[in-house]
């Protein structure tokens, strides 16, 4: 090959690999966006269920559309600091790390939002009455006792209008 | 100062230090005025009835501090003024804490306890006393830890205690009492959300203050969990109990079977059926015994008819066997008492109509009776309770 086509040929393989790169760094950037714009869909989607949860009676489903609604917040956070770091990277591995960590902040929102909570802070999700836990409860029962437990005592309570079912101290 | 204002002190000093310390927290306030007539006051056979007035107010909190600590508190006070009636006003009083904290991954922790206050006036003119009174609490604590995804160990401690302001009545007479309750048990499901086995063990130490005695009780039991379908669930528990019964002169030694099922069916989002019967021994009712058999079958019902309007029933029935073996002999001197039975039934039923968000109108009714195969130890007593209440929650 002659020395001219050579120096075409390194031309050509310099901007075409640049411009492989910065179809590349668009690809990554126009995916990240969309990512991000549906981790604040996510977002506003929890936000929206903590509403309406409030508006209703049940404890219990406020506490956990506010487990929930917390839980995507800190997945936002996390997908945000991602985003920065992709914006910022300038070596391939930094890019790749950042687009890993944008894909499980991600995950970790449509979790938190759809799947099971990540760290449930009861056994299983109980329902009971939302002004009066059950008082007899025994927390060593397994949690399906539990559960027909706690709906006997929310239905006998409001049947009672008040009552606890204690039976009298001494009743001779 | 009064065991009410310390115990409405201690209630806002807990409920106000947890809302400030909880990263999340949500506070529910109800208060229920009734108006009433109960046919049988004291429940006793000749009856006497009262026009009642009562105030139920309770208030309820829960308090998220991480993802993995939670914090319940519930309270509630009820007062009540009976018109003919001695004493005309009686108090009751109940307050709860459960806390839960996932120590690890693997292993989650809960303490609960309950706190009672109820004047003894209420109940029974014959041994009435008008300064009469008791404490109850009831501190329960658990561990679970998660062997593996099926796999699951229990572990459960409790401190029962009751006081009665009375010291004759409660030391002397042994009516006060102290209660040790131990349990472990081994989980493992057998199909995933669908059916979970258990073996357990339940310790019973129970000792009444004075010479009367008590007792200790082992129960040994295999059970089942079954999901039958997403709206049908039940729980089965079948063993034995080895006891020893202390009468204050002689120990006696007791051999009683132990079943106790449950099932919840929750037929639609508006209407649900629990169900529960069972057969064990416990603490006795009644202070001329230690210790019962007890057998009950329960049924509850709630429907709600309309948006607004929602019906809750529930029926019962209690057949309690008291063993002369299981007397108190400590205080009768020897006296001996023979074996006796207990049957009480109740039917309650109650509507609630919302008038808006906050505000309900409740109708109840309630029927109890009582009879006995010995008349002379135990009161027997029909009692009919009707009332019509406003209830205001925010």
């Amino acid at each position: 090959m002659k020395k001219q086509n050579k120096k075409a040929v390194l031309v050509a393989v310099l901007l075409g690999s640049m411009g492989f790169a910065l179809v590349n760094a668009a690809v990554d950037m126009v995916a990240a966006n969309s990512q991000m714009a549906d981790i604040a869909l996510l977002s506003v989607k929890a936000k929206s269920n903590l509403a309406k949860a409030a508006k209703g009676d049940d404890s219990q489903a406020i506490l956990e559309a506010q487990q929930r609604s917390a839980a995507v917040t800190k997945a936002l956070k996390a997908a945000e600091a991602a985003f920065a770091k992709l914006e910022k990277a300038t070596k391939d591995a930094d890019k790749e790390a950042a687009v890993k960590e944008l894909a499980a902040a991600y995950k970790a929102a449509k979790d938190a939002l759809e799947g099971p909570l990540p760290e449930p802070v009861s056994p299983k999700g109980k329902k009971g009455n939302a002004y009066v836990p059950n008082v007899t409860d025994t927390p060593w029962k397994s949690d399906g006792a539990r559960r027909v437990s706690d709906v006997a005592f929310g239905v006998g309570y409001a049947a009672s209008g008040g009552s606890f079912g204690d039976r009298d101290a001494t009743p001779e | 100062m009064s065991k009410e204002k310390l115990c409405l002190l201690t209630v806002l000093s807990l409920v106000s230090a947890s809302v400030f310390a909880a990263k999340d927290s949500s506070l529910k306030v109800q208060n229920t005025v009734r108006i009433g007539y109960d046919d049988n006051i004291y429940q006793q056979k000749n009856e006497t009835g009262s026009v009642f007035v009562s105030d139920i107010f309770n208030i309820s909190g829960k308090m998220t501090f991480s993802e993995r600590s939670d914090l319940l508190l519930f309270w509630q006070p009820e007062f009540q003024y009976r018109f003919d009636a001695d004493p005309e006003a009686i108090t009751y009083q109940d307050l709860y804490g459960r806390f839960s904290h996932g120590l690890t991954q693997n292993v989650f922790f809960q303490l609960s306890d309950r706190f009672r206050y109820q004047d003894k006036g209420a109940q029974n003119d014959v041994v009435n006393r008008t300064d009469d009174n008791f404490i109850q609490n009831d501190l329960k604590g658990a561990l679970d830890f998660t062997l593996s995804k099926e796999s699951q160990v229990k572990l459960g401690l409790g401190y029962n205690l009751r006081r009665w302001n009375d010291d004759d009545y409660g030391q002397t007479l042994g009516n006060d009492y102290d209660q040790f309750v131990g349990n472990a048990s081994y989980l493992r499901e057998l199909k995933p959300n669908k059916t979970t086995a258990i073996a357990g063990v339940n310790y019973v130490n129970h000792s009444f203050d004075g010479s009367r005695g008590g007792y200790q009780s082992t129960a040994l039991y295999l059970g089942i969990d079954q999901n039958f379908t997403p709206t049908v669930s039940g729980n089965l528990r079948l063993g034995g109990s080895f006891s020893s019964i202390d009468t204050g002169t002689d120990d006696n030694d007791a051999y009683a079977p132990y079943f106790q099922a449950e099932v919840l069916m929750q037929a639609s989002e508006d209407t649900t059926f629990t169900g529960s019967i069972g057969y064990s021994m416990d603490k006795s009712e009644n202070s001329y015994y230690n210790a019962q058999d007890s057998f009950n079958f329960d049924l509850g019902f709630q429907h709600k008819l309309t948006g607004k309007l929602t019906l809750s029933s529930s029926v019962g029935y209690t057949l309690s066997y008291y063993d002369s073996d299981y007397a108190d002999f400590g205080n009768t001197g020897g006296f001996s008492v023979p074996d006796t039975e207990d049957r009480v039934f109740h039917f309650r039923v109650r509507t609630s109509y919302e008038i808006n968000k906050n505000n309900f109108v409740d109708l109840g009714y309630a029927f109890t009776t009582r009879d006995t195969t010995e008349a002379q130890y135990l009161a027997e007593y029909n009692r009919n309770v009707i009332d019509l209440g406003w209830r205001f929650k925010f």
